[in-house]
């Protein structure tokens, strides 16, 4: 593999994002500040069978985790066959009552999942976290290929690497089957949102029309776009980058400013379809994660392709026992926190740090998890060696479907495991290899 | 597509306005420049006063610097570059990525120090809007197109009336500027003038109403 | 068995105009095994248009619209209704009947117990206990106002009854659920509460300590007041302050 030419030009690479303003929004003392993603040149590069091997699996998971969904928001028979304890779908906050007895258009409630994977040092792929609400991240490494094949194009003729640029037709692809006749429209929350260069990109590279909540109004049961001569177009399908409980004021928080009122009556009529579905919080949080295998089996009765990370559940009492006695080699996690925020490890804490976080584990099971640390491999980037994980987007349409590319992360900081952007990370294009 | 929201409306029209102000204002300074080299080195005030913004300078070398490149200053340059990126910045899937670039890169230019005279960096940036509209005529589409024409037009007769340009100047970016208003449909109700009038006060309340059908809001 | 008319009505008078309001309202009668919508009429003022949906709980949710501006907003439903209440519901009793939310939490210093006897018995003596440990007044409670923020106070109105009732239930694992609905002579809406035993549905109005009968109109089911709101909206209007007048009638 020889991408010298790549890495040559790497100050060109970096200006060209600049130019085409690639960045993430964060809120630092309370004002809003735009920074560039930072961009780590040396590829990671997947081979043909690995990613073979990840495609299946991914697909297996994602099916499986959509027909969880539909299952739990209607006659919830893996709870009633004691699969999964009824604790860890109705009591979780991601369980929205208002989604109850609905099934969306296509039987879908997953259409865009980020699965986040790391590789260990065993070479084994585990699955570290699923997210089905509103993962991001696609647009960065569309963007960085379509720069690196300007830049450098002798990069990408001797080396034979699948093009990821066809992830705006997948999405289009992914809404127009749940559009039910009019236009495609991506829904944010405004441009102080932290993924807004993603929502715009994705609008011009799908042809979709961008569009904040105001712009959107409810008129029988049916989406329309507020076109400024008054007439009213229709809004067929709709990838809304708004989180749940945002999204229509008269159905969720009445504060919100921001949502766009009685959406929720057209979703539920049959008459937008929104992507991703309402709801699949009950679906991607630590505490489900550990019996996603399990769904697997039940609902496909399958083996599952892809490894979890060796997870205990408090909530039972062997795993309770085997967590206390390891504590200090294992992280524990928050259910109900996200984006890297929540987790401590137990080789950072002293004896009577560990005591108290025995007493918490016994007093509260179910909301924490604990993990086996995975000793993940190293990537190699021009700061050093660094962890990285990726996040492999699925997409549910007619079928399902892996997009040979992901969003690779790294931690800048070379003893952190958190490789999160709100925390400061950088990225890497992803390179399947064609054969 | 051939529809816009009132939102994007307004994001579009004063685009233009601030892209042509950057763009005139700029001619205007060098115009400035020139004269306080050997003729009047208080001519700033002159130019403070035509544009209404308050004079804040302390004498035309701070004039020169702070009214490019200062970002407290409500009226620099670079603060109407800002708003225009703004009302770039949410257009996107509108105007294309290619296009917002080119307002972002004028700002990153004057965002940051160098050591270049001064002639040049605004030359880059003149240089950067020129594409931007080359990029608007190739990559938009006609109602936001016109729209985006209206705003710029607008500006541009408006810097010439602050100017006191000659009439045949006043003719020329007004006759461009009607053309335009002629195709957004959102402007039909405004009572247009049958033929072109060189009436100064007159066009300052054209202006005036057609400012009025866009919002701004930020 | 016993037909009854009923009429809601709901009124809105704005300070000043307003634009753009959308509402959302449960105020269609439930058509169960206990009562039957015979029909209705919906009318809307100035005017505005609607849709029907389903929420999670099963209930009918109006949801419209009145874009054009406006001072006064009215909502009227009337029709009439058949009640059955030797009959009952049997109707499915999710998982969701099994939690307590925010609104229904109960605390140890509630000061309830359930008798041993028949499950009808025990909701029945339930009732009492709430009852008689609640004075009923208006207007020292609101909307938000906890279970155990009314127990302590002691007082409270027909929502705080009956989101006791419910902490008590779930405190001692018996599903149950929150119902909204309207009854013969109150002049304004009212709330009690079901248990569930396995098998059916008991309805029981601690407010009154009476068992449902056949002046009850039920309008939405829910864990909570929150979840069965018979009225909820928003508009685009600044500073604008609104008297909400709601009327019901049932005869």
């Amino acid at each position: 593999m020889n991408y010298d030419d790549l890495l040559k030009n790497e100050k060109s690479m970096n200006e060209m994002l600049e130019r085409y303003g690639v960045r993430f929004g964060i809120y630092k003392n309370n004002t809003f500040k735009e920074q560039l993603f930072p961009f780590d040149p040396i590829p990671r590069i997947i081979t043909k069978e690995e990613f073979d091997y990840l495609e299946k699996g991914l697909i297996q998971r994602v099916d499986a985790l959509n027909m969880f969904l539909k299952d739990v928001y209607t006659d919830y028979q893996i709870v009633k066959d004691g699969v999964i304890p009824e604790d860890f779908v109705f009591s979780s906050k991601g369980f929205l009552p208002e989604c109850v007895d609905f099934v969306p258009i296509n039987d879908i409630y997953a259409h865009i999942a980020g699965i986040d994977l790391v590789q260990g040092k065993d070479g084994k792929w585990y699955v570290l976290e699923d997210n089905l609400r509103i993962p991001s991240g696609a647009s960065y490494p569309m963007i960085a290929r379509t720069l690196e094949r300007k830049i450098s194009p002798k990069t990408f003729e001797d080396n034979e690497i699948v093009d990821n640029r066809n992830y705006a037709k997948m999405l289009k692809e992914t809404m127009d089957y749940v559009n039910t006749g009019g236009i495609n429209v991506i829904l944010t929350p405004g441009r102080y949102n932290a993924a807004y260069f993603e929502h715009s990109y994705l609008a011009e590279q799908s042809g979709s029309v961008l569009a904040v909540p105001s712009e959107l109004t409810v008129e029988n049961a049916t989406v329309y776009y507020r076109s400024a001569d008054e007439e009213k177009i229709k809004v067929g399908a709709i990838y809304r980058r708004v989180s749940d409980e945002y999204l229509d004021p008269l159905t969720f928080v009445p504060e919100s400013l921001i949502g766009v009122p009685s959406i929720m009556t057209a979703y539920r009529n049959h008459n937008v379809g929104l992507i991703n579905g309402i709801g699949n919080g009950v679906a991607d949080d630590k505490g489900i994660y550990y019996f996603v295998p399990k769904m697997i089996e039940y609902y496909l009765h399958e083996k599952p392709i892809l490894n979890n990370a060796p997870t205990y559940l408090p909530f039972y009492e062997d795993d309770l026992n085997i967590v206390l006695e390891n504590l200090p080699d294992l992280v524990v996690k928050d259910v109900s926190e996200a984006g890297g925020y929540g987790v401590v490890f137990g080789r950072d804490m002293d004896e009577e740090k560990l005591a108290e976080w025995r007493e918490r584990l016994k007093k509260e099971p179910r909301r924490f998890i604990a993990q086996e640390v995975i000793d993940f491999i190293d990537l190699e980037t021009n700061e050093g060696c660094r962890k990285a994980d990726l996040r492999a987007f699925v997409l549910s349409g007619e079928t399902t479907r892996v997009w040979a590319s992901g969003l690779t992360r790294f931690s800048r900081n070379k003893d952190s495991f958190v490789v999160n952007s709100s925390q400061g990370g950088g990225f890497k294009d992803t390179w399947i290899l064609s054969r | 597509m051939d529809f816009i929201t009132i939102e994007k409306a307004n994001n579009l029209y004063w685009l233009g306005r601030y892209v042509e102000r950057v763009f005139t204002c700029l001619k205007y300074y060098q115009l400035t420049c020139d004269k306080m080299i050997d003729q009047d080195i208080d001519c700033y005030k002159d130019f403070c006063k035509r544009l209404d913004i308050p004079d804040i300078y302390e004498d035309k070398v701070d004039f020169s610097k702070r009214y490019i490149f200062d970002e407290d200053n409500f009226d620099s340059i670079y603060s109407n570059l800002t708003r225009a990126f703004d009302n770039a910045i949410v257009l996107r899937e509108e105007i294309s990525g290619e296009t917002v670039a080119y307002i972002d890169l004028s700002r990153h230019l004057l965002g940051s120090y160098k050591d270049e005279p001064i002639f040049i960096q605004i030359l880059k940036v003149s240089d950067y809007i020129n594409a931007f509209w080359g990029s608007v005529d190739d990559t938009v589409n006609e109602l936001p197109r016109n729209i985006m024409k209206v705003g710029k037009y607008v500006e541009k007769l408006d810097c010439a009336l602050r100017f006191d340009e000659d009439d045949e100047m006043i003719f020329k970016a007004e006759t461009r500027m009607l053309n335009r208003v002629e195709r957004v449909p959102i402007l039909k109700e405004l009572d247009l003038p049958e033929t072109v009038i060189l009436n100064r006060q007159e066009l300052s309340e054209l202006l005036y109403n057609i400012n009025e059908s866009f919002e701004y809001e930020v | 068995m016993r037909i009854l008319d009923f009429q809601y009505e709901m009124k809105l008078t704005f300070s000043n105009e307003i634009k753009d309001q959308f509402f959302q309202l449960r105020c269609l009668p439930l058509d169960n095994e206990v009562q039957h919508v015979v029909d209705h009429k919906i009318k809307i003022f100035p005017m505005g248009i609607y849709s029907t949906t389903k929420d999670g709980f099963g209930n009918t949710v109006l949801s419209g619209s009145t874009l054009e501006p406006h001072k006064q907003f009215s909502f009227n439903v009337s029709g009439k209704v058949e009640v059955d209440s030797d009959k009952f519901c049997t109707d499915r009793c999710h998982p969701l009947y099994r939690y307590e939310t925010e609104l229904t939490k109960y605390t140890d210093d509630m000061d309830f117990v359930l008798i041993d006897d028949t499950f009808e018995n025990i909701i029945k003596d339930l009732s009492a206990q709430v009852y008689y440990a609640l004075e009923y007044k208006p207007g020292c409670t609101t909307f938000s106002t906890t279970a155990y923020e009314a127990y302590k106070l002691k007082k409270g109105v027909c929502q705080d009854y009956a989101h006791i009732t419910l902490a008590v239930l779930h405190h001692y694992h018996i599903p149950c659920r929150y119902v909204a609905g309207m009854m013969l002579g109150e002049g304004a809406t009212h709330a009690w509460i079901e248990a569930y035993d396995g098998q059916r549905w008991y309805a029981y109005d601690p407010t009154n300590n009476k068992k449902v009968d056949d002046t009850y109109i039920a309008l939405a089911k829910g864990r909570d007041w929150k979840d069965c709101c018979i009225d909820k909206g928003i508009f685009d209007g600044k500073d604008t302050k609104q008297k909400l007048k709601v009327k019901v009638k049932v005869k």
